[in-house]
């Protein structure tokens, strides 16, 4: 009986707080979203900032986050933000559009040289999260194994064959393709510049001779690091060393 | 692996099926009588409908029975009700030559890289009512038709054999002409395929003539390899039903000279090309006479078509190819408005009313007619005029020939529509044009048109007749461009932890499922190799079957079975037994206490304190069996202990 009643106990308390928390969630983002419709986008900025380091799950508050950014004039900061929206809600237009209108404002660009299959397979997988590529990998994987044991009790009645050579073929595609996100999101991280003129060095120390100068809002590929420098590659075939100062991860640190 | 790749493949194709199915052209075939007589006309007309772009004439093969004449071509493009619809026809005369019931087979026709095929047409052919034709064609007549289309030497002629007829009276007197430049091994007959310029500008006609020169009896019958002439746009020029035929002198032999073939092509762009004119099939019917030094008794006859019965022989001819330059156009005084028309032309507008109410369509007619090449001119541009809404509504050309110069007439019809009451005004329009004769650019313009627009309460809607066609409705465009407002609501759909969620549980249900395959896997290895290895099976599974009716026993002995002390011994000697013929494969039937102790003698040897304890498990087994004798509980359990030592004993070795 007193198991029973500190089991309740418990459960309502989680409840209470989930509540709570998410009252209080709520609340915020409506606080910051009101500081915009009023103009107000340096304290807007501030309020995103803290709600995305509680929830950085949430795709819509690097969205408005970016927004304010970008009403302040920080292209670099919002070009980040709207990254990471796009990072957590790949497919939501609003992002898209206003990467696409922020990026379109940037002095410079970097021309991607890149083989064609590289970067159609970017744009593909740029639609899905990693975790919806593994949900796929995994459900087609089930289906598979699913249908396969079912070959087992019905072999002689039922000719299974080229449905699981089907499903083994898409299970292997959709593993490729988590194989590729991961490497993606986790191995050659992508990276926006945050100030106005960032330098990319030969060798990680300022003493080294300065390769290329890049503007605010571009886009790198973080491929190693060494104390507070990190590898830097571009999609023009360029490379060299950033300060880490200078850039910004897309990826939201969760927690 | 095959049958999803198929079906990728037959989706694949279905898909672009739809596509392509959604936009297709379609081809006709008609014949403006099917019941003719022989020698009366007969007009086919090939229709390509709902295709935009550029359709070459097709290429109509001889038709049994039948002269065929290509007539020329003619295109629309119109919009009724809305819809708008384009066409090209392509027009020819077919003249029977024998009475019947003949079938048109389907005409191949190329249009957008797409083949296309008409349907089979039937036709009776009667007799002539009192041959009114033969009158107009008699035997002995020097006029010539090109049989064009006939395919081989053993089909009877297309049109009535015309035999040594002498040189015609329209003909011109014997001229002296250039040879063939490649020189044939028989030099009594070649072709030669010849430009009329070799200098042109892009769209500038240039005429394509194939002649024939023959001292032989002979009949043209066509393109056995077409010409090439890819990088112009080419018309087909109608051939007259009688070409003419010269006299001509070349190296000092007199030939008969005929022009079979005539083309007008239309370059697209400035560059230097090189015409590859394929080559012509003709039939001769060789005298060896003809041959000979007697030309002077040369006769003409050999595009008559011959007897019938002769034997005739086939020739292939084949042109040398011709170089051409085409130059850009000069960029002096170039004005704004050329587009690329080249040719001389005139224009003139029309308006259907000057006098209408605010909202109420007035539609222009603009009329350009000229010589060139008609079927590319563009459109007037028409400027951004304030006060009124403008619509294309109809686009439509003819072609004309006139002497060897293609010329036409195009139509455009343009819907004004006035937003605003008052004097309202058209302003001029203007097309341009180069007109290579003179090598200058020709400006030509429509008048202004002043119309007096009534005001009218009624709101703006589009006229029904353009309403609904999709082409003519204006594109909605956006004015400035800026970011999309932020984000107001939390999304509940996709949230993470709902995503972890599902990860973890289609995990675990991967991890089971996984498992359970491999266990099973395992399963089957196992009973495969224990159905080709008994002795193996019994030696794996001794042990556990020993200890499973060990424990059976036990639990037996333990609900207080004590009184059957016989029954517990002789299901240890059992256990036993069984035990040890598993293990070392002995028959279990067969066996005898005796091969049993000299086995196990073999294994432990008889100074083997364990072999004696056995030994003395069998001796309590008997006594218990036989002397029905009590047997302590300790001595019980001391069998179970005897029992169990053996088998861990035993079970070590190999």
């Amino acid at each position: 009986m007193k198991i029973r009643t500190f089991v309740i106990f418990l459960l309502m308390a989680g409840t209470g707080c989930g509540l709570a928390l998410a009252g209080s969630f709520s609340e915020d983002f409506q606080n910051a979203n009101g500081l915009y419709r009023a103009g107000k986008f340096s304290e807007a900025i501030v309020l995103y900032e803290k709600l995305a380091d509680h929830y950085p799950a949430q795709g819509e508050i690097y969205f408005n986050l970016g927004n304010a950014c970008f009403r302040s004039g920080k292209m670099g900061a919002s070009i980040l933000a709207y990254e990471q929206a796009k990072f957590l809600n790949p497919r939501d237009r609003d992002t898209r559009h206003n990467l696409a209108h922020v990026r379109g404002l940037l002095e410079y660009r970097i021309k991607d040289k890149r083989n064609w299959y590289i970067q159609f397979g970017e744009k593909l997988l740029g639609y899905f999260t990693v975790n919806e590529v593994l949900l796929g990998f995994l459900f087609l994987y089930g289906l598979f194994m699913a249908s396969w044991i079912l070959t087992l009790f019905f072999r002689r009645g039922l000719e299974w064959g080229w449905i699981i050579q089907s499903l083994l073929s898409m299970a292997i595609f959709s593993g490729a393709l988590y194989g590729a996100k991961h490497i993606q999101t986790h191995v050659i991280r992508e990276a926006i510049v945050t100030v106005k003129d960032a330098e990319i060095h030969y060798g990680p120390s300022d003493s080294d001779l300065v390769a290329l100068r890049l503007g605010e809002g571009l886009k790198v590929y973080v491929i190693d690091h060494r104390d507070s420098w990190s590898r830097v590659w571009l999609t023009n075939g360029e490379g060299g060393w950033m300060a880490n100062n200078q850039i910004s991860g897309v990826r939201p640190k969760m927690k | 692996m095959k049958k999803p790749f198929f079906l990728i493949l037959i989706i694949a194709w279905t898909l672009l099926n739809s596509n392509s199915m959604a936009m297709a052209a379609r081809v006709a075939a008609d014949l403006d009588k099917t019941t003719a007589r022989v020698q009366e006309e007969i007009h086919l007309t090939i229709r390509v409908l709902d295709f935009q772009g550029n359709v070459q004439a097709p290429r109509v093969q001889g038709i049994d029975g039948f002269d065929i004449f290509y007539t020329g071509r003619a295109s629309h493009l119109t919009f009724i009700n809305g819809t708008s619809s384009s066409s090209v026809e392509f027009n020819y005369v077919l003249v029977p030559q024998k009475t019947g019931t003949f079938l048109i087979h389907p005409i191949d026709i190329q249009a957008g890289g797409q083949n296309f095929r008409t349907e089979p047409i039937n036709v009776e052919i009667l007799p002539g009512a009192q041959a009114p034709s033969q009158s107009q064609n008699p035997p002995n007549s020097s006029s010539w038709r090109p049989p064009q289309q006939v395919l081989n030497s053993q089909r009877a002629p297309l049109y009535p054999p015309v035999t040594q007829a002498p040189a015609t009276q329209n003909q011109a007197p014997p001229q002296s002409e250039p040879g063939p430049s490649v020189r044939p091994e028989d030099d009594n007959i070649y072709a030669i395929a010849k430009v009329n310029k070799t200098l042109a500008y892009p769209n500038e006609q240039i005429l394509l003539t194939y002649s024939l020169y023959t001292r032989y009896d002979t009949r043209y019958e066509g393109f056995q390899e077409e010409p090439e002439v890819s990088g112009f746009w080419i018309e087909e020029f109608p051939m007259d039903q009688n070409v003419p035929k010269e006299n001509v002198f070349v190296n000092g032999k007199r030939y008969i000279k005929a022009d079979v073939k005539k083309y007008a092509l239309f370059p697209t762009s400035p560059a230097d090309y090189t015409i590859k004119p394929g080559t012509l099939k003709a039939s001769i019917r060789r005298d060896p006479q003809r041959n000979s030094v007697f030309d002077e008794f040369f006769d003409d006859s050999f595009f008559s078509g011959g007897n019938f019965f002769a034997r005739r022989e086939d020739l292939i001819l084949k042109p040398p190819p011709i170089r051409l330059q085409i130059k850009p156009f000069p960029e002096q005084n170039k004005p704004k408005s050329f587009v690329g028309a080249v040719g001389n032309f005139r224009l003139s507008s029309s308006v259907d009313k000057t006098t209408l109410k605010q909202d109420e369509p007035v539609t222009m007619t603009l009329v350009i007619e000229g010589e060139g090449n008609i079927e590319t001119l563009n459109k007037p541009p028409i400027p951004n005029l304030e006060g009124f809404r403008t619509y294309d509504a109809d686009a439509k050309h003819q072609l004309f020939r006139t002497g060897d110069q293609i010329g036409g007439r195009k139509t455009f019809e343009i819907v004004f529509i006035p937003t605003k009451a008052g004097r309202m005004v058209i302003p001029s329009l203007e097309f341009s044009y180069f007109n290579p004769s003179i090598q200058q650019y020709a400006t030509l313009r429509t008048q202004e048109t002043t119309l007096n627009v009534e005001k009218s309460d009624q709101i703006f809607t589009l006229p029904a007749q353009l309403g609904q066609n999709e082409n003519l409705k204006k594109d909605v465009e956006v004015e400035k461009r800026d970011i999309r407002y932020i984000q107001e609501k939390i999304s509940k759909t996709g949230s993470p932890e709902r995503t972890t969620l599902m990860l973890a549980v289609l995990g675990v249900i991967d991890i089971g499922l996984t498992i359970f395959l491999l266990l099973n896997y395992l399963t089957q290895k196992r009973t495969e190799i224990f159905s080709r290895n008994v002795a193996l099976k019994r030696r794996t599974q001794a042990k556990s079957r020993a200890e499973k009716r060990l424990k059976k026993l036990i639990s037996m002995m333990h609900r207080g079975d004590h009184g059957n002390e016989g029954l517990y011994f002789d299901e240890i000697e059992k256990i036993l037994t069984q035990y040890l013929t598993d293990k070392f494969n002995l028959s279990t039937l067969g066996i005898t206490r005796m091969d049993l102790e000299k086995k196990l003698e073999e294994i432990l040897g008889p100074q083997d304190p364990f072999y004696q304890e056995l030994m003395s498990l069998y001796s309590w087994c008997d006594i218990s069996r036989f002397a029905k004798a009590a047997v302590s509980q300790e001595e019980r359990n001391k069998a179970q202990l005897i029992l169990k030592e053996a088998i861990y004993r035993l079970e070590k070795i190999r």
